[in-house]
């Protein structure tokens, strides 16, 4: 018997104002499991993740989350029950040091035997020990992302969701953000990733889902996104 | 001669050197590619170039003119424009207005209170000319804020352009864009080359080493290395603190 997914949404459509943007997503997240989204720009992809942290309400559909249906919670009560974002533009807090990010939000959500620490993480991402006076808008880019991660993994999140986790960062930085990400998921941390890096998403992932004007257009493992190139070119501009 | 010279650029906050003696220049038609890890100095650079931070120390000068005392809209009266990292343009206003504004701001026509600024058809001319030569001419109504991300990105530039500059500053043109806008803009800074030289900032190594004729690399705000394409990629000390393995592959 299949295991329940750790997320679900079922006809899930949301937008802004008069304009919809979502027409009825569905798909679904096993625990362990790295799934991506991907399409060009405007397709939904930052609404569906609004919508799955409860930024912005579904209209209509539903999303079951770790056993419960989070689509009218709040973005608070979705993040207690183990939902992390690494969001968009990194977001660090300009008035908390490195160490304050990693202890302010700390818990174990997902219920971790071996959950992350401020020593964990800095073993993780050395570079952040060594700045963990500074506060967040002391840092490079390239430390504020890792910061970014390593806050939201002090959550012990069940599910981990990076939106453009490598935009505007050195080639070196990318590196180490896909190697993070890799051992990650070797640790088993269920991920939501939103990324333009194909290649690097093929290798690191295990399902993709590719959104077209607020549509699941294509889903499938990585060896046959890998295969289909056709794909890249109709759906994702590559 | 060079078109752009900086000599000795210097800028300190408090104890961080965030430009240390920074030297470069840009040939005429030349595209200069500054690249170098987050943090690294690149777009405070920028900004004692365009005027935007005051100089410690150093020299600026552009086609011949010195620049270092120049305040930032005199510098653009020299030549100098910039796009920068966060898309600017009006986006209240549609399309054809933003590049009217733009194109009156060059022509340095004052506001008529008795004429329609839209009447003057020499602006509306340029501002169309704009809207071709990024590809725009299609959406002149739209208002600007609601366009696509790639589509405000081309919209900048145009603006940038409308001061027809000698050099064209350009940081980080390409964020946020998906593989099509990346090659879309890709494609328009080639075109830029036959009229402007361009000082560009930029992540995406693929496009940095199709557009570049010459790649200066920017560590704890130092000069680190500074050639073409070939010798960067291959430069050990740029792979380790900024290409890695996989863009210099």
């Amino acid at each position: 018997m299949t295991p329940e997914p750790l997320l679900s949404c079922r006809g899930l459509e949301a937008g802004y104002g008069t304009s919809q943007v979502l027409f009825g997503l569905d798909f679904a997240i096993h625990a362990g499991e790295v799934i991506t989204l991907l399409g060009r720009n405007g397709m939904g992809k930052s609404t569906a993740i609004k919508a799955l942290i409860g930024g912005l309400r579904a209209r209509r559909g539903e999303i079951h989350f770790s056993g419960h249906a989070i689509h009218n919670a709040r973005p608070d009560a979705i993040a207690r029950l183990g939902m992390a974002i690494v969001p968009e533009g990194r977001q660090c807090f300009p008035n908390l040091t490195v160490r304050e990010h990693l202890v302010a939000f700390a818990a174990n959500r997902g219920g971790l035997g071996e959950p992350w620490t401020p020593e964990r993480l800095y073993a993780l991402f050395p570079g952040l020990k060594a700045r963990a006076g500074h506060l967040g808008n002391q840092l490079s880019g390239g430390e504020q992302q890792m910061l970014a991660i390593a806050r939201a993994l002090s959550t012990n999140p069940r599910l981990l969701i990076l939106d453009e986790a490598t935009e505007g960062l050195a080639p070196v930085i990318r590196e180490e953000i896909w190697r993070c990400l890799a051992r990650l998921k070797a640790a088993g941390q269920t991920t939501l990733v939103v990324d333009k890096y194909v290649e690097r998403l093929i290798a690191l992932a295990d399902r993709h889902l590719i959104l077209e004007r607020g549509r699941i257009a294509w889903s499938g493992s990585s060896a046959e996104l890998d295969a289909d190139r056709g794909l890249w070119s109709r759906y994702l501009g590559v | 001669m060079s078109l752009f010279v900086a000599e000795n650029l210097f800028k300190h906050f408090g104890g961080l050197v965030a430009v240390d003696h920074v030297s470069l220049a840009v040939e005429p038609g030349e595209t200069h590619a500054l690249i170098g890890p987050n943090g690294a100095g690149k777009t405070t650079l920028l900004n004692l170039i365009s005027g935007l931070l005051p100089l410690d120390a150093g020299r600026l000068a552009l086609d011949g003119v010195d620049l270092t005392a120049l305040p930032p809209h005199r510098r653009v009266r020299h030549g100098l424009s910039r796009c920068f990292q966060i898309t600017s343009v009006f986006a209240n206003d549609p399309v054809f207005d933003n590049l009217l504004l733009a194109a009156q701001a060059r022509a340095g026509s004052s506001f008529h209170c008795l004429r329609r600024r839209a009447a003057e058809s020499a602006l509306r001319d340029r501002a169309l000319a704009l809207a071709r030569k990024v590809g725009l001419d299609e959406v002149l109504d739209r208002t600007a804020g609601a366009l696509p991300h790639g589509d405000q990105r081309k919209l900048d530039v145009a603006l940038a352009l409308a001061a027809q500059p000698k050099l064209l500053l350009l940081d980080e043109p390409l964020a946020g864009m998906g593989p099509e806008d990346s090659a879309q803009m890709v494609a328009l800074i080639q075109r830029l080359r036959a009229e402007t030289a361009i000082l560009l900032i930029e992540h995406d190594m693929d496009a940095v080493f199709q557009l570049a004729d010459r790649i200066s690399v920017l560590d704890y705000g130092r000069l680190l290395a500074s050639g073409d394409v070939a010798y960067i990629r291959d430069h050990p000390e740029v792979q380790a603190v900024y290409l890695g393995t996989e863009a210099a592959a």
